[in-house]
Parts: structure tokens; sequence; C-alpha cells
């Protein structure tokens, strides 16, 4: 094998402060792509705005506020409009995309939240059975947000350094394909609409593909468990009331006893740590015409009966005891 | 010490500011600057970057450090002669933490079945492999073949470079050990340019090629045999690409500080035989076996030349993991290579054929270095060589495995690495220098914003990090 030797001819350094250069400015593109045009990022941003619009008139115009989130089971369930026309509460739909991480949405929802005010957690359980690490997704919003603290954790600084943070503020290998095709396709570049969202931040879509059930609930996982314990303790020190909500989540008709049992496991481990809202039927719900695009996204029709629901198990304070959930489980 | 993170550029930067800080002072005093201390500071910046990893693998490290060279140290000044018996203690006494921390579980619960908790919980050191067997070839050299001790600051310099201490390339004393005893500190603008190509060139295979591909390596199937074949094509190209990734970039930060360190990778996929591919492939571990196993066993001269290439195959098979897997990837190579030994002399193949037939060979291969199920990995091999198991019932399941993004994803990535291993194709055979076209100054600039645009900033665990 021949030594080898660097192609270039030109002066030392030169090309080494090139790359650098290039380097430097290729990623101050990215990042500007990324918080300026992104489709899913400026989506959610949008989103986002909504929603703190609303939390802030609610804030003004009642004396405590509720505020429900989670990732989009969340965004697509819950009718704020609706629960406060027909039952009085002012309730903010805080849901945002799954893939922002537990972590981040629980940080999201809290910056609304004020002393008085009362906190639902409607996280897909999948979001508290795995490791909680922040997504990229989530770095890439707080910063549009103007909101890096919203990385933090609840009684810590942010896993990840600075340095990972800002380098997170690009696209990656797939969302420029498919961007990519999109475009050349004439395709619209993401599947929701900032039109989509209403002012409570209860998001539809005309959007209807088949879908498979999402699966019942996992345990949660220990990082999962010291999220919750964590916002229970922050609920306590500010007088924020909280309570768990399981999502609606479609099941197959002949797979509803079964998931029914693991999701009242799932619930019982909740119910150690904060009270969880009685929702009979366990997050289980097996009418395929409630459900738009995803097995987690509730159509109109759905989400009235979802978030009629959820107004009276708040209006009532109705909670499940742990010896109930255990029972249901079968243990 | 994972040069797909952020924080080793940091934590390097951090240290070499510091180093800066202090040559600047020092070179201030009445009595300038020591002579040695470009040398201690190499060496604090390796074992400072060592501590980073983990104070497990640091002090392993230097427990192994210190055992071979005192073991040396004693041998040589208590014996005149003979010097090589002790080799039979020393190394033995070396290979002692590997074989506790990554054959102890294998040994104990997988061969004698007895089910000891204990040692499955065992976390291994990051580079113990590595580390290890370039000690032991130091002081093989210096033992067997006369060669004067080091002192223990050049010592530990030759083994805690800090660009190859974590995944090689395994570096013998007499290439590596002459240049860390003469190293400076320079700040030298031509070192830098011949460094940040391979640099460029490293990160591009590792963030960008196999972080990618590696989202797209589906083990499950093991009645497939397309879906069998495309785990195998997408785990070799992931596997080439996240080491010679890492060792491009370990000969690139090298020759930033005036070092050169051997080229691990030669473009392996280029290969027309298993030998040249052995020749190409991880070549500083191919070299290590051959010196210190191959040709002590007789290498092949003798007539028992098929055993000895056994041998070697399944050690080194073994050598990157506990597992029957690893073994029967090392005898799967074995086989090759006496198989080509055999009749490559009779029959010559057309250079086409003869690249496909290596290409080929080697991803079923991979089967079994990644399988780590032996149930599965056996109905794997099994369906490989069914007729029934490649049916077009089979064949349309493949794409099946991933969503329609990530399929056309998948597609991008894959016309790139045809497009990049065309152009290490054209490096190998036009010019024979490795990587030439990947290292020209448009295509490196094309390659930093590739990695920018498509790196997934995920699956950034360097694999060779678990041996």
């Amino acid at each position: 094998m021949p030594s080898s030797t660097s192609p270039s001819k030109s002066r030392p350094g030169r090309l080494t402060r090139r790359l650098l250069t290039l380097a430097f400015v290729g990623w101050l593109g990215c990042a500007a792509y990324t918080l300026y045009l992104n489709p899913s990022v400026r989506l959610w941003l949008g989103a986002a705005r909504i929603k703190q619009a609303w939390a802030e008139k609610m804030g003004r115009e009642h004396k405590s506020k509720i505020l429900v989130y989670g990732g989009s089971s969340c965004a697509f369930s819950i009718n704020g409009e609706r629960m406060l026309g027909a039952q009085g509460l002012p309730v903010i739909n805080m849901g945002l995309g799954a893939g922002f991480g537990a972590r981040f949405l629980t940080r999201w929802a809290i910056s609304e939240a004020r002393p008085g005010d009362t906190l639902i957690v409607a996280l897909e359980p999948d979001l508290l059975g795995a490791d909680l690490a922040d997504t990229t997704g989530a770095v890439q919003l707080s910063y549009a947000l103007h909101q890096p603290g919203l990385l933090r954790d609840l009684d810590g600084p942010s896993p990840l350094s600075l340095a990972s943070q800002l380098l997170r503020l690009r696209p990656d290998g797939n969302h420029i394909v498919t961007l990519v095709a999109k475009i050349v396709g004439g395709k619209p570049l993401f599947r929701y609409r900032t039109e989509d969202i209403n002012p409570s931040g209860w998001m539809q879509t005309a959007v209807r593909l088949p879908m498979d059930s999402p699966g019942p609930a996992q345990p949660l996982s220990a990082q999962g468990r010291q999220l919750l314990k964590s916002l229970a303790w922050w609920c306590s020190q500010r007088n924020v009331r909280l309570a768990y909500s399981i999502p609606w989540e479609f099941t197959k008709p002949e797979d509803e006893v079964s998931f029914q049992k693991q999701n009242a496991a799932f619930l019982s481990q909740v119910a150690e740590l904060m009270p969880v809202l009685k929702d009979t039927a366990l997050g289980v719900c097996t009418n395929r015409e409630y459900y738009a695009d995803t097995g987690w996204h509730l159509t109109e029709q759905g989400s009235n009966l979802r978030s009629d629901s959820l107004g009276l198990q708040i209006k009532e304070w109705s909670t499940w005891r742990q010896r109930e959930l255990q029972a249901l489980a079968g243990r | 010490m994972n040069f797909g993170e952020i924080r080793f550029w940091l934590l390097l930067l951090s240290g070499l500011g510091v180093i800066a800080s202090l040559r600047w002072l020092l070179g201030r005093t009445r009595s300038g600057l020591p002579p040695s201390f470009d040398r201690v500071a190499l060496c604090a910046l390796g074992m400072f970057l060592l501590c980073c990893v983990s104070w497990l693998t640091f002090a392993i490290f230097m427990v192994v450090g210190l055992c071979s060279y005192y073991g040396m140290k004693w041998i040589l000044a208590t014996h005149t002669k003979g010097h090589s018996y002790y080799l039979f203690i020393l190394i033995p006494l070396l290979l002692l933490p590997l074989f506790y921390y990554k054959y102890s579980n294998f040994v104990v619960n997988g061969v004698l079945g007895l089910s000891v908790d204990y040692f499955r919980d065992l976390a291994l050191p990051v580079g113990i492999s590595f580390y290890t067997f370039q000690k032991i070839s130091f002081v093989v050299d210096t033992l067997a073949f006369k060669q004067p001790l080091p002192t223990l600051l050049d010592y530990l310099n030759f083994a805690s470079f800090f660009p190859m201490v974590v995944a090689g390339p395994i570096e013998r004393r007499a290439d590596l050990y002459p240049q860390v005893k003469e190293f400076r500190f320079r700040w030298n603008p031509a070192w830098l340019d011949e460094g940040a190509p391979w640099i460029v060139t490293g990160l591009f295979f590792k963030l960008c090629l196999a972080d990618n591909l590696a989202e797209f390596v589906n083990r499950q199937s093991t009645t497939n045999a397309w879906a069998i074949w495309a785990a195998n094509f997408l785990f070799g190209l992931r596997i080439y690409y996240d080491f010679a990734g890492y060792s491009l970039v370990a000969v690139g930060l090298g020759r930033c500080l005036g070092i050169r360190l051997t080229l691990n990778f030669h473009s392996p996929y280029c290969s027309r035989s298993v030998v040249e591919f052995w020749r190409r492939w991880h070549i500083t571990l191919s070299q290590w076996f051959r010196d210190y196993v191959y040709i002590p066993l007789g290498g092949g001269r003798t007539r028992r030349w098929a055993f000895n290439i056994m041998v070697v195959f399944v050690l080194s098979g073994i050598w990157h993991g506990a597992g029957w897997n690893f073994a029967i990837w090392g005898t799967v190579h074995g086989t090759y290579l006496i198989i080509n030994r055999l009749f490559s002399s009779k029959y010559t193949l057309p250079a086409f054929a003869a690249w496909l037939l290596t290409f080929l060979a080697a991803m079923w291969a991979w089967l079994g270095f990644y399988e780590v199920r032996s149930d599965a990995l056996l109905a794997k091999m099994k369906a490989s060589f069914t007729p029934s198991a490649y049916s077009l019932a089979h064949l349309r399941a493949v794409p099946e495995q991933w969503s329609p993004s990530g399929r056309l994803t998948l597609m991008f990535f894959l016309v790139l690495t045809v497009v990049v291993l065309l152009l290490e194709w054209r490096s190998v055979r036009r010019r024979n220098d490795p990587f030439y076209y990947l290292r020209q100054p448009w295509v490196m600039y094309l390659l930093v914003l590739l990695t920018l645009l498509l790196s997934p900033g995920i699956n950034n665990a360097f694999i060779y990090f678990a041996f």
C-alpha cells in the first residue's frame, strides 16, 4: 500500500479552515431551516402558540384552569371548547406529538400551570414504559419556541449538554428524503395543518387510513415512574391538582378483555403515584368509526364522547382505588 | 471515547487547550519547557480521556499496562537468557482481565451450564480486547526479539495513544513506539490538512452511512431467505462503515498530531478473494494473528496448514465476542480460506465473478456475527440453503418490513452506499491509494454537508466498543 498523502496542494491549513468554516456555516443553515422552515416544527410551533393563547385566555377569564396533556392522542381527543360550553370547564388541550417524548411534554404542560390549576396527565402508556430520553423533535421545538428551559428535568438540569442540543437543530436522512419525495410528488409537506387546530388546542384531520390496534399498556419503566413521582412532588409544592387519565385507543373486539386487564395493571402502578380518573372502559374503545388515521386519533364523534366522559370525571373527581385496579388486573 | 459524540471533541479540545496553556506558561519560565513535557502531557491526555469513558476502563487499562511493564522489567533485570519462556507466564496473566470480563459468563454459564448469575452482569471495559492484544504484542516483541525496555512513560504513551486505545488499530512496537518516543505537540497546519480528510471521511462513514443503515437492519425472519440476505447485506454494510469510520477518524487524529497510525480498513468489499478480503478488513488484527499465532504454529508451509488456518480464524471469531456464533463466523471464514487455497491455483475466475463471489461469501458469513441466538442462527443458515425459502411471496414480503417512507430512505442510502463503494473501488484499482477519491477537497466539502444533513444523531454507539 503506498503511503497516503493528502490530495490537497494548497497553502497549509487552508483546507482545514475551509472544512471547519463549511461545517459551521452548514450547521447554521441547518439550524435556520429547522427553526423556520421545517414543516413538522412549523406545525407544532403553530399548535403550541394556539394552546398558549387559549391558556392565557382561560387564565384571564377563570379563577383556575384545567390543563390536559399527552401526545397526539390527547391533541385529537380533548375538545376544550365543548367542555367549556357544555360543562363549564376551562380546559386547555396541551397535547402535542408523542414523538416529543414524555419528559418534554410534561415540562411543556407545566409551563402553563399556576397554583390552583388542575393538571391531567393523558400521556400514552407507551411513553411511560420506555427510555424517556429527550428526542430530537423536543429539542427542535423547544428552541423554536425560544424556551430551551423545556429540556430541563423537573428536578435538575437537562440530561443533554448545550452542544448536543445545538447539534440536534438539523434535519436527518429520513426527513430530507421524504421531504424531497413529497416536493417531487406534489404532495403536502405534512399530513396535518395549523388550520386543523381549534382555539382550545383540539386537532382534527380529514385523513382516514386503515389501522391496527396500538396494543395494550406495558408496565411503567423506572424512568416513567421517576417522572410521575417528580411531577406529583412538583404539583404538591405548587398547589396544582393532579390526576392521570388513560387515553382511548382503538382495540379489536376480541382483544377488549385482555387489553383492559393489562391497562388496569398499568393504571394500578400509576395509582401508587397520583390519582387515576375513573374511566370504566380502561382506555379501550372497540368502535372503529371513532378513529381517523391512527388507533390513537379520535374523530369528532369519538372526541366528543371522550371529552364529555373526561369532563364528568373531573367534575365529580371520580378516581380509581388501587385495590379496584388490582382486582381488574386479575391479581 | 466515541468519536461520533460531540462530548469527545469538547473533552479533547479542553485537554489540548490546557496543554497549550501550560506549554505557553512553562515556556516563559527561566528553566523553560521541560524536555519530557510533551510526552507527559500526551500520556495525561490519554488517561484523562480514558477516565472520561469510565473509571473501570481506566483502572483495568492501568492494571494490564503496569503488569505488562513491570513484568517485562523484572524478567529483563533478573534473567539474562531464556526470556521467551517467561512469555508463557506473562501472557496468560495479561489475558486474565480479558477472560474475566469477556469470557467468564460464556464459559461458566454457556459452556459449563452452571447458571451463575454473578457473571451475567459483568460490564465489559471499553477497548479491553484491543489494548490487551497491543500490550501482548509489545511484550512479545520486547522479550522474544530482545528489544530494549522503554521508559514507563513511553510505554504508556504507546499503549494509551488516545485515537486508538479503545478500538484500534492494534499497533505494533516497531510502528508506533519510535513515534511516541519522539512525540512533540506542534501546531502544524500541514498535519491538520493531512488529518482532516481522514476525519471527515470517517465521520461521514459512521454518522451518515452506518447510523442510517442501522435503522433498517431487521433480524427477525428465520424462514425467509430473501429477508435473511437483506439483513446480512445491511448489517455487512453497517458494520463496515461503522468500524472503518472509527478507524479513519483515528488515523486522521493521529496525523493531526504527527503520528502515523496503521490503516485498519482498505476497502475490503472491493476484494476479489477471501484472502484479499482479510488483507483489507481489520488489517491490524489479521496481522496480529498472522504474526503471533499462525506463523508460530507453522504457518502455511506445514502439512497441517489447514488446521493452522482454522485455529487462527476460530480464535479471531472468539476475539470478537464470547458466543458460539462468533466461533461459527470464524469457522466459516476459515473454511473459505482453506477452499480458496485448495482451488485458487487450479481455477481462475473472471474479475467480476471473483469479486461477486467474495462479496456474497463475506455477506453470508455476517449471519454468524450478528445472530447471537443459536437456534435462530441454525434456522437462518438452513433457510439460506433451502430453495423454497426463496419463493416469490417471500421476496415480496421483504420491502414490507419497512414503512413506505422507510423504503424510500433505505433506497436513497443504498444508492449513496453504492456510489461510495464505487469511489473506493476506483481508489483501489486505479491508484491503489486508500479512499483517494473520497479525500479530494470537493468531495470532502460534499461529505461535510451530507453528514450535517443526513446524520440521524441516534444509533451512534460504535459496534466494536462491545468487543
